[in-house]
C-alpha cells in the first residue's frame, strides 16, 4: 500500500494545489512541493489531502494550471471508457450489477467529467479553475472509488459464479466415488477425504464471495471517500481468501480424479 | 505343377476367408466391450457435462480406464473458470495497488 499512499499524496497535491493554491494566488509551480502546510479552509475534503503543494494558479501560471486540469479530465474520460468496456465484457456480472455499474459510469461520471471538459477551457480566473478542479476530484473520484468499485464487483460476481460451478460439481463427484465403491477401487477412502475438503473449501469460498458483497461495493460513492477504502480492502481480502479456497478445491478435485481414474 | 498351384490357391482362399471371419468376430467383440456402461450410464454417476459450468458434450468426455465415469475434462473446465477469476482479481489488485490516476 505504499504506492497508493504516494498516489494519494499526489492527489492531495493536485486537489489542494488547485483548490488552495488557486485561491491563495501566490506564485509557484503547480503540483510541485508538498512540504508547505495546507492552509486552513483549503477545501480539502479528505484526510489524504493534508499534504499541500505550492500554489498552482496565479495569473502568470493560469494557462499551465488550466492545461493540467484539461489533461486530468481527459485521462478520466479514458479511464471511465475503459471501465465501461470491462463491465460490458464481464460475462459473470449479474444483470443488475452490470446495469448499476454502467449507470454509474455512463449516466453519472462520464457526463459530469465531460461537462467539466466543456467548462474548463472557458474558465478565465483561478477561482473558476479551482472550483472545477475540486469538482473533478471530489465529486467523481474516478481512480480511487469508481475504478476499484468496478473491478471488485466484477471480481466478486466472477467468484460467486465459480463457487456456484464448483458446488454444482459435487453431485457428479459423489457419483464418481459411489461408482468406485461399487467397483472395488482401493483409493476410495482417499478420494472421499479429498471430496470432504473440496466441499469445505467451496463452502468457505461461498461465504466470502457473496451477492451482498457486490451490493456493499456498489453502495460506495465519491462522497464516501476515504471511508470507502476500507470497504474495498476488505472485499479484496475476502476475494483473495475465496480465490485460495477455490484453488485448494481444485487441487482436491485433481486428487479425486487421480485416485478414481 | 497345375495340381500344386490349385492347392496353393485353395489354401490361400481358405486362409483369406478365415482371416475375414476372424476379423468380423473380433469386431463384434469390440462392439460388445464398447457397450459396457461407462460414462453417464450409471445413474449414480452423472456426467460432469450435466453441470451448468461444463460445455463439452458427454460423448466427448474422456473416460478413465476400467470403465470409471471419472471425467478428466472436468479439471480443464474448472481451470478455465479459475483463469477468469484470476484475471478479474489481478485487475482489481493492480488498480488498487497502482492506480492509473491519483484521485
Amino acid at each position: 500500500m505504499t504506492r497508493p499512499r504516494t498516489h494519494r499524496m499526489v492527489l492531495g497535491a493536485l486537489a489542494t494545489s488547485l483548490c488552495a493554491g488557486i485561491a491563495l494566488g501566490a506564485p509557484g509551480v503547480a503540483f510541485a512541493d508538498s512540504s508547505t502546510p495546507a492552509p486552513a479552509g483549503s477545501g480539502s475534503g479528505s484526510s489524504t489531502d493534508a499534504a499541500p503543494s505550492s500554489p498552482a494558479c496565479t495569473p502568470s501560471t493560469f494557462s499551465q494550471a488550466q492545461q493540467a486540469v484539461e489533461t486530468a479530465l481527459a485521462d478520466r474520460v479514458t479511464q471511465l471508457n475503459t471501465l465501461a468496456g470491462r463491465v460490458n465484457a464481464a460475462s459473470a456480472l449479474t444483470a443488475g450489477d452490470k446495469s448499476t455499474l454502467l449507470s454509474d459510469v455512463n449516466v453519472t461520471e462520464l457526463p459530469g467529467i465531460q461537462a467539466l471538459q466543456t467548462k474548463v477551457p472557458t474558465d478565465t480566473t483561478c477561482p473558476q479553475l479551482r472550483q472545477d478542479a475540486h469538482s473533478m476530484v471530489f465529486d467523481y473520484r474516478v481512480y480511487v472509488v469508481m475504478t476499484p468499485q468496478t473491478d471488485l464487483v466484477i471480481a466478486n460476481d466472477t467468484a460467486v459464479s465459480v463457487v456456484s460451478s464448483f458446488a454444482a460439481l459435487e453431485p457428479t463427484i459423489a457419483g464418481w466415488i459411489q461408482y468406485a465403491q461399487g467397483h472395488g477401487n482401493k483409493n476410495v477412502a482417499d478420494a472421499q477425504a479429498a471430496f470432504a475438503d473440496y466441499q469445505a473449501k467451496v463452502t468457505a469460498a461461498g461465504s466470502l464471495a457473496t451477492a451482498s458483497q457486490s451490493a456493499t461495493l456498489l453502495a460506495q460513492n465519491a462522497a464516501g471517500y476515504p471511508g470507502d477504502e476500507s470497504v474495498f480492502l476488505q472485499a479484496r481480502t475476502n476475494l483473495s481468501n475465496a480465490h485460495n479456497d477455490l484453488y485448494t478445491a481444485r487441487a482436491d478435485l485433481a486428487k479425486i480424479i487421480t485416485d478414481l481414474a | 505343377m497345375q495340381l500344386v498351384t490349385r492347392r496353393r490357391t485353395a489354401v490361400a482362399l481358405l486362409l483369406g476367408g478365415a482371416l475375414t471371419l476372424g476379423a468380423c468376430g473380433a469386431a463384434g467383440g469390440s462392439h460388445v466391450v464398447s457397450q459396457t456402461p461407462a460414462v453417464g450410464a450409471t445413474p449414480s454417476a452423472p456426467s460432469a457435462a450435466s453441470t451448468p459450468s461444463t460445455s463439452a458434450p458427454a460423448s466427448s468426455s474422456a473416460t478413465a480406464s476400467g470403465g470409471s465415469p471419472v471425467d478428466s475434462q472436468t479439471l480443464n473446465q474448472v481451470d478455465a473458470e479459475l483463469g477468469g477469476l484470476d484475471a478479474t482479481l489481478n485487475q482489481a489488485n493492480t488498480d488498487i495497488d497502482n492506480p492509473q490516476g491519483d484521485s
